[in-house]
């Protein structure tokens, strides 16, 4: 089943005369289930292109459906009530309250709904347990390592079981450790509980972990990879090899 | 790129940060500037009716007004300063001398206050002309107000802001020369604290601030009981007492028992908030620790604001009644005074006259007292008193209706009833050394049927006849007695004006001469007009120093809120991006807004009922209806800055994504 769905997808920023066009007709499908990878040199699109997606920007021309759901008929409310409901969210600077409990901020999404209230705590206490993140649960972010901040975020993108999880380079501001740590929980989260995961990163590392990568060049898709049965290391290279390609410096695109 | 390139660039980029501070030094400039005026301004000093120091009072209010202007923009400017702390970070980083910052940032205000000051004169003589006619409609006064400018107010304002202006500029000096480049990047956050837990020690002190505020409420409602406070030095230890417990239990109250009460909600949650505990109660409980301060403040200043303007009013809107009180009829002659009535009848002018010819006698009514007096303050209770025969005061009072042994109490004032509570059907003791006389006291009532300077503001006694003639004859009495006989006249209202001018042709401005003593008496509407000059002018700078009051508060609680908002913009991202709508952030804001502007306001409407109620009878008859306009004007007017903050509040919010 196809959660994003995108066709023929642009976008332009600026007045008409001067626009500068960021997405230039991106076709596109994730099937659930999927981890998918979005890489590509600075400026290229990719953020732009996973905040159309998720609906935090707006596009030009195109088509964009999330679970069957077409963007362009939605009013700024039912849009709001989609990424509640639809999506999950794992920032590169984790965007956690700083005046709420990790708790808090887990159980966040929740605050306007009428989720019964053990059914959301039995929910939140099997995701930190996935995570790790059972000591902290009291604790307040600026308390906590930024591991621990991001595996927050990933468990409050979780909490209201989404359709599909957007992630914008969350590793970013991780050190390699706890990233690699935080993307091995997001790949046991994606093939046990058959999460569907969409992530931008720079990082091949990171990069490898997904099931496909998608390369983005100019506002197009280049080309994308898909791991099929090879080892992560194996996967790597691929990437690695890839971005050579595409002219990006192998670590820093 | 020149120096004062950068500071018109900066100044153009922060036009926004600039406006409020702009704004508040221009209100604060015109209300100055238009105050002055006005005190210089002769039909306002030169009050016809009453010998009222005009002058002398708007120059007490001109300067209470400076002292909150003063305070008030000294507030701003810190508040200004730190939200600039960035840019001047950025400055020092980039590697200019603290000197030059100084010095661009002075250049800076001093463009900024010359503008504000010029538009806030221009303002303020434009305004003062509208100030004046309102103060002369207060005080019923029907002239004619020219716009008038008053150099002599010009150069104080000018000598007073400049003064202001050097202060502003040492503070600025001082806050930027103590700053390290690393706090100024951390100043918005500083403040903030995480509450861990809360200590039961926090606890204690936070329920020990409740109980200092009711012990506070309590002891003013005691303090004008003659029974508790034997001595006025006692009185004014209380006084003392009570403004300490009140204003140190205000700040306990902030500081700790706010954060606590809001822990206790969210920790009742477990986790579970809703969008509204995110947005209002975990904020406010985290700023408590920096924000305790400046509530405290708003608080007593809208206590004190409110106390001033209800006071004023109730006295203004009292002034009838208490020229009532003062003197029961339209004129009044004491003595014989026959030229004044044959004046009246040859005008034929029409008129209803009472005779009365009241005794003074000694007369023991220490068994009317709802409380016990402590010994020394006895005399209080057997002095002198007025007493009036029934067939006399029967002609004011038709329905009055006396048997054998029994009396009758008028012209209990609201004053007499709160310092001296009585209470009737209880015997009062006439006992001139051969005759002696039980009264029962049928009823105590405030209408008053006697001109005050014949009573000294006391009540006085109605007997029956039988009594009155026995007393009449008693030698001691007679001789007491200084003001044998008085009259008094009610005339039709359009008569009133020429009935003045006969009433004092024959009068000779109503003196009166007996055998002892002399006196002034003035008529019904000679004394209401003094009362509105005298009340007018009181409600008239009280409104203009409640104002500034009002004008401070809420621009004190707007610029916190709108450097808050910005410190939350982030947290508004997070949400929007997550999945709540605008409307839905916007109720969580509401809801802050309603704690932020409600709670200071609550308390500190609370504070200025207890001190009002404690001492409103000294200046008015009429409690409640005078202290609800006054509180609802001011809730209104208090309001506007909480609508204007959250519809900032929107537009963060709506630009947040």
């Amino acid at each position: 089943m196809e959660i994003v769905k995108a066709r023929k997808l642009t976008k332009s920023y600026g007045k008409k005369q001067s626009a500068t066009q960021v997405l230039k007709g991106i076709d596109l499908d994730v099937q659930s289930g999927e981890f998918v990878g979005i890489m590509g040199p600075s400026g290229s699109g990719k953020t732009t292109l996973l905040n159309v997606l998720c609906s935090i920007d707006t596009y030009t021309s195109g088509v964009v459906e999330i679970n069957g759901n077409s963007l362009q008929d939605l009013k700024s409310k039912e849009l709001s009530k989609l990424r509640r409901t639809e999506m999950g969210f794992i920032f590169q600077d984790y965007n956690l309250l700083d005046t709420l409990t990790v708790k808090e901020n887990i159980l966040l999404p929740l605050a306007v709904n009428k989720t019964k209230k053990d059914e959301a705590e039995a929910r939140c206490q099997e995701l930190v347990k996935q995570l790790g993140i059972e000591g902290i649960l009291n604790q307040y972010p600026n308390e906590i390592s930024g591991g621990q901040k991001q595996r927050t975020a990933a468990a409050r993108a979780l909490i209201m079981k989404p359709s599909i999880i957007f992630g914008d380079e969350p590793t970013g501001a991780l050190d390699s450790k706890s990233a690699a740590a935080l993307l091995e929980s997001i790949e046991k989260l994606n093939k046990a509980n058959h999460i569907t995961i969409m992530m931008v990163t720079h990082d091949a590392v990171a990069a490898s972990y997904c099931s496909r990568v998608l390369f983005l060049k100019d506002g197009k898709i280049y080309t994308e990879l898909y791991k099929g049965e090879h080892s992560r290391t194996e996967f790597f290279q691929q990437i690695m090899n890839t971005q050579a390609v595409l002219g990006g410096e192998p670590n820093e695109a | 790129m020149k120096l004062s390139t950068l500071v018109f660039r900066s100044m153009r980029k922060n036009i926004k940060h600039y406006f409020l501070y702009f704004f508040a030094l221009i209100f604060s400039t015109t209300l100055y500037f238009s105050f002055l005026t006005i005190s210089t301004n002769d039909s306002v000093t030169l009050l016809k009716n009453s010998n009222v120091k005009a002058g002398a009072a708007f120059s007490v209010g001109s300067i209470i007004l400076l002292i909150i202007v003063v305070l008030f923009v000294f507030y701003a400017n810190q508040l200004f300063m730190k939200r600039r702390s960035k840019e001047i970070g950025l400055y020092q980083m980039i590697g200019m001398p603290k000197s030059t910052i100084s010095w661009m940032i002075l250049v800076e205000n001093i463009i900024l206050w010359i503008i504000a000051i010029a538009t806030g004169i221009a303002l303020g003589f434009f305004f003062s002309r509208l100030f004046t006619m309102a103060f002369l409609k207060v005080i019923k006064s029907e002239q004619l107000v020219t716009l008038y400018f008053s150099p002599e107010a010009l150069w104080k304002t000018i000598v007073v802001f400049a003064i202001v202006l050097v202060v502003i500029m040492l503070q600025t000096i001082w806050i930027i020369s103590r700053s390290k480049l690393l706090d100024l990047f951390h100043a918005e956050s500083k403040a903030e604290q995480k509450i861990k837990k809360i200590s039961f020690f926090k606890l204690v002190i936070g329920l020990f601030g409740i109980v200092l505020i009711v012990y506070g409420y309590y002891r003013s409602t005691v303090l004008f009981k003659i029974s508790d406070n034997v001595s006025m030095n006692d009185m004014f230890i209380s006084m003392g007492v009570i403004l300490g417990t009140v204003i140190i239990g205000t700040f306990l109250v902030f500081r700790y028992s706010v954060a606590f009460i809001m822990n206790l909600i969210r920790s009742s949650k477990k986790g579970h908030l809703r969008l509204g505990d995110v947005l209002a109660v975990t904020p406010i409980m985290h700023r408590m620790k920096s924000s305790s301060l400046s509530l405290s403040l708003i608080t007593i200043l809208t206590g004190l604001a409110l106390g001033i303007l209800s006071l004023g009013y109730i006295a203004y809107y009292g002034a009838e009644s208490t020229a009532n009180q003062s003197s029961p009829y339209d004129f009044i002659i004491l003595n014989q005074n026959e030229k004044f009535e044959q004046s009246l009848k040859k005008e034929e002018i029409e008129f209803t006259k009472y005779e009365f010819t009241p005794l003074t006698v000694q007369v023991d009514t220490r068994k009317l007292l709802k409380n016990t007096v402590p010994k020394d303050s006895e005399f209080n209770t057997s002095f002198e008193n007025l007493v009036i025969p029934y067939s006399q005061a029967k002609k004011v009072i038709p329905d009055l209706e006396l048997s054998n042994n029994e009396a009758y109490l008028s012209g209990y004032s609201q004053v007499m009833a709160s310092l001296l509570p009585l209470k009737a059907d209880e015997e009062i003791n006439v006992d001139v050394h051969n005759l002696q006389k039980k009264l029962i006291v049928k009823e105590i009532a405030q209408k008053s049927i006697v001109p005050s300077m014949l009573t000294y503001g006391s009540y006085s006694i109605i007997v029956p006849d039988h009594v009155f003639d026995q007393l009449k004859v008693q030698k001691d009495i007679r001789t007491a007695t200084i003001w044998k006989s008085y009259t008094g006249y009610n005339i039709h209202p359009e008569d009133v004006i020429k009935v003045q001018k006969i009433y004092d042709q024959t009068t000779n401005n109503g003196e009166f001469n007996s055998k002892h003593a002399s006196t002034n008496i003035f008529s019904k509407n000679q004394n209401l007009n003094m009362q509105i000059e005298a009340l007018g002018l009181v409600i008239f700078i009280a409104g203009f120093i409640g104002c500034a009051f009002l004008l401070a508060t809420g621009s004190i609680l707007y610029f916190k809120q709108m450097s808050e908002a910005e410190e939350e913009k982030a947290s508004f991202t997070t949400l929007r991006k997550i999945g709540f709508t605008e409307q839905e952030i916007m109720k969580g804001i509401i809801l802050k807004q309603i704690f932020s502007f409600g709670l200071p306001l609550l308390i500190g409407v609370l504070h200025s009922y207890f001190a009002v109620k404690s001492g409103w009878m000294f200046f008015g008859s009429e409690l409640t209806a005078p202290l609800f306009i006054t509180i609802s004007i001011y809730v209104a007017l208090y309001s506007i800055f909480a609508v204007f903050t959250t519809l900032y509040y929107k537009k963060i919010v709506k630009q947040a994504l």
